[in-house]
């Protein structure tokens, strides 16, 4: 029987034409524990709040600050911070839900290779990658909201440069000539950046977990009593930056294309 | 590209599948966790600054009654002292005036008694010397009874009287 770390997750089983690996088994198990969670925890509005409310309030307030401090603005904040938030906390809590123990450890023989039952659903870059095109579907679609769909559009792919060269070459504006192409090449590598920008999350993200795990199951193959233990506290930390990191970078590329607008906006005025 | 998407297994179906699980997770944790979170601090918060107002209305509130007692205060020290004045000022004159007044009257009576004085003192003058006059009539015309007639008689009065006025 062969049991390695794989760089992608195994297929559990089937589901019709989907095909149900252990990190979409960990993420839905996650999901259940989430429903547990806010069904457990009654959050009061009048009185003395419990420890986890307590707890959920300073989050809360934190979260807000450090949005702020990015942001620079508190109506920026409080518009990006339900996106934000659950992110941080969706990714924080599978990094975490794959350092506990039995995930990867639990599982089942097939053709002579074990198959873990759970795997880190951050350990597979279907999961970081889905979570870095969720995030820049909504950075583009808060874009358009705030700037209009024309408008964000032609930040990326600014045909209306070429297109208005005869225009402006009639009122003699000669500098177009030159101006205008580079304005349109600058809008495709933006378009570039856009997708460097989804690859840089997913595989920041999945390289780190993965190699935390990797680096792990090695310590404990090495010696599997206490020897591990301050790599374990060490990934715990990991997983807590790697989804602050994450959070924080979607957070400024929502703040980026708010302020971006907002500044064509006002060069338009 | 393809090669990339088969080393890590990457299926848009299953890509979709998490996209779907972590819209869910996200939905759930701010619906249920966050949202109502969110609400009771900005409530909190929006309390905190309504009582931090309303503080600051009633300490200027509080200033501003202050400022306008201190104020009636003085008008009314001002208007108290005014009266005082004036009541002092009319009491002064009302003073004057009764010592004028009496003053006037005292003058009057004096004037009026004078007067009455002078009269009396005539007509007892008068009188006086009507009686001292028959007196001497009488005296004299004792005394000279038979040494002088009338004519002397009357001559000797006038002289007598001479001396008295």
């Amino acid at each position: 029987m062969e049991h390695k770390i794989t760089i992608y997750a195994e297929e559990v089983f089937h589901l019709g034409f989907l095909s149900i690996t252990n990190s979409m088994l960990s993420a839905w198990l996650l999901l259940l524990l989430v429903i547990l969670f806010v069904s457990i925890v009654k959050i009061k509005k009048r009185g003395a709040p419990a420890i986890v409310q307590n707890m959920l309030e300073l989050i809360s307030i934190s979260a807000l600050d450090l949005a702020d401090s990015v942001t620079g603005s508190r109506k920026k904040s409080a518009m990006f911070i339900p996106f934000i938030m659950p992110l941080f906390f969706f990714i924080l809590l599978n990094n975490w839900f794959g350092l506990l123990p039995g995930i990867g450890s639990i599982g089942f023989i097939e053709n002579h290779h074990f198959v873990p039952l759970f795997r880190g659903a951050t350990a597979d870059l279907n999961t970081t990658l889905a979570l870095s095109i969720t995030a820049l579907f909504i950075t583009h679609l808060a874009g358009i909201v705030i700037a209009g769909v024309r408008a964000h559009t032609n930040k990326f792919l600014g045909f209306n440069f070429i297109l208005s060269i005869p225009r402006e070459l009639k009122k003699r504006h000669f500098a177009v000539v030159i101006v205008n192409p580079i304005k349109f090449f600058v809008g495709l590598i933006e378009f570039v950046g856009e997708i460097s920008k989804t690859a840089s999350l997913s595989l920041r993200l999945f390289g780190n977990i993965l190699a935390g795990e990797i680096l792990l199951a090695t310590i404990m193959s090495i010696f599997a009593f206490a020897l591990p233990i301050p790599f374990l506290m060490m990934e715990v930390f990991v997983g807590l930056i790697q989804a602050l990191i994450f959070a924080i970078l979607s957070l400024v590329f929502l703040s980026i294309i708010s302020e971006s607008h907002s500044d064509a906006h006002e060069n338009d005025h | 590209m393809e090669d990339i998407a088969k080393v890590f297994h990457i299926e848009w179906k299953i890509l979709l599948a998490q996209s779907i699980n972590f819209c869910l997770v996200a939905y759930i944790l701010w619906r249920f966790a966050f949202r109502p979170i969110n609400k009771i601090l900005l409530e909190r918060t929006t309390k905190i600054e309504q009582g931090l107002k309303n503080a600051e209305n009633a300490k200027k509130e509080l200033e501003s009654a202050k400022e306008k007692a201190i104020a009636i205060i003085d008008e009314a020290n001002k208007n108290s002292q005014k009266i005082m004045q004036d009541t002092l000022e009319s009491a002064e004159k009302l003073n004057a005036q009764e010592i004028e007044k009496a003053r006037l009257e005292s003058e009057k009576i004096i004037e009026s008694t004078r007067k009455t004085l002078l009269l009396e003192k005539e007509n007892m003058i008068k009188e006086a010397k009507k009686e001292i006059g028959e007196l001497i009539i009488q005296t004299s015309s004792i005394i000279l009874s038979d040494i002088s007639d009338k004519k002397i008689d009357m001559t000797l009065v006038n002289k007598a009287l001479g001396k008295y006025e």
